[in-house]
């Protein structure tokens, strides 16, 4: 018996072969003493084996199982492109609480600050004059919280002074 | 506690204190009212006119003690208005003089001084309770004017003068 006639026997076996091939297989089966004892070895193995083989099942579907193969392959292939984000992103990703507790704890602190005046009053104050004739200048008294704005007119005593700064004149007044 | 839940935390903190915030500026901006005088600075005993009042009180005292020149101070026109962050408020303070007061929020206001129809300044400055903005300039004969400008508390409608004796008017020639 040669190997060709051990892979035939085989495949009549497991009922591979049909028509002619089969009836010259069944007799040789029939003829030959150790081709007989040889299939009834293989007939053995293959009861062995259906008998004893362990049966392993999948805990969820076949097409769910595959399409999580897929989603994580896919996972997968999207990590390398968000490494390539710019550092100050990857930054700004990974101190996203800090920077915004910081931002939220800031912000309320100049809120408080300019409700209570922490901030002194001047830092902020902006005056603007605009006649070429006349000056301006701020004085402030933090014991009196007052600030004076002073609009010094040259020409106060002269004639023409409410043209040089158009405000009240003693002839208003009275 | 992982740092997605954490952040989800900081940002719901974050909002409810940008809420909170909002709320409480818009609570203390929504009523500005305002005082407004038009002072005459001299070193004479009596105004000009005899119907003006001698300044007396918190503004007087904070006006004295200012390093200013002149010994009295009289009162010619007192206006209590409120401002709005939507538009000018405009004051007349006297025939030739007007102011232009819009609040601009967290306490600051932006003063147009405005002689004779023409704008002579503007000042932009915080000006919380208790603090005293005072625009003033040289006026003929050595005097001056002055306009002060003061938030008041919103129930308040208007202003304190604490009562001294009237100035005593020369007798009558006989």
């Amino acid at each position: 018996m040669n190997v060709d006639d051990g892979i035939k026997l085989q495949a009549y076996l497991d009922g591979e072969l049909t028509g002619r091939e089969a009836q010259q297989v069944a007799a040789l089966i029939e003829s030959d003493a150790e081709v007989r004892a040889l299939f009834a070895e293989l007939q053995q193995t293959q009861m062995l084996l259906k008998g004893n083989e362990p049966e392993l099942r999948l805990p969820e579907s076949r097409e769910f199982y595959w399409s999580k193969i897929e989603r994580e392959i896919e996972r997968l292939e999207t990590v390398p492109a968000e490494s390539a984000a710019p550092p100050w992103v990857l930054f700004f990703k990974r101190h996203l609480a800090a920077l915004s507790g910081v931002t939220v704890a800031a912000a309320l602190i100049v809120f408080v600050a300019l409700q209570t005046n922490i901030v002194p009053p001047t830092l902020l104050e902006e005056i603007d004059n605009p006649l070429d004739d006349v000056g301006t200048f701020s004085f402030r008294s933090e014991s009196q919280q007052m600030t004076l704005v002073w609009i010094s007119n040259p020409f106060a005593d002269a004639e023409e002074a409410s043209d040089a700064a158009p405000m009240p004149v003693l002839e208003e007044i009275q | 506690m992982t740092p997605s839940l954490i952040t989800r935390r900081t940002l719901r903190l974050g909002f409810a204190a940008l809420v909170f915030a909002t709320t409480l500026g818009a609570a203390v901006a929504a009523d500005r009212k305002m005082e407004a005088r038009l002072i005459w600075g001299t070193n004479e005993d009596k105004s000009p006119n005899p119907n003006h009042k001698l300044l007396v009180g918190e503004l007087a005292k904070k006006l004295r003690d200012m390093p200013l020149k002149w010994k009295n101070y009289f009162e010619v026109t007192q206006r209590v208005f409120a401002i709005n962050d939507k538009s000018y408020t405009n004051i007349v303070m006297s025939r030739k003089c007007s102011i232009e007061v819009k609040d601009k929020g967290t306490n600051n206001v932006t003063v147009k001084l405005y002689g004779d129809g023409k704008q002579v300044n503007r000042v932009d400055k915080p000006l919380p309770r208790g603090e005293v903005l005072t625009i003033g300039g040289d006026a003929k004969d050595n005097n001056a004017w002055f306009i002060t400008l003061r938030p008041l508390n919103s129930e308040t409608k208007s202003l304190e003068t604490k009562k001294e004796p009237a100035i005593a008017k020369p007798a009558p020639a006989k």
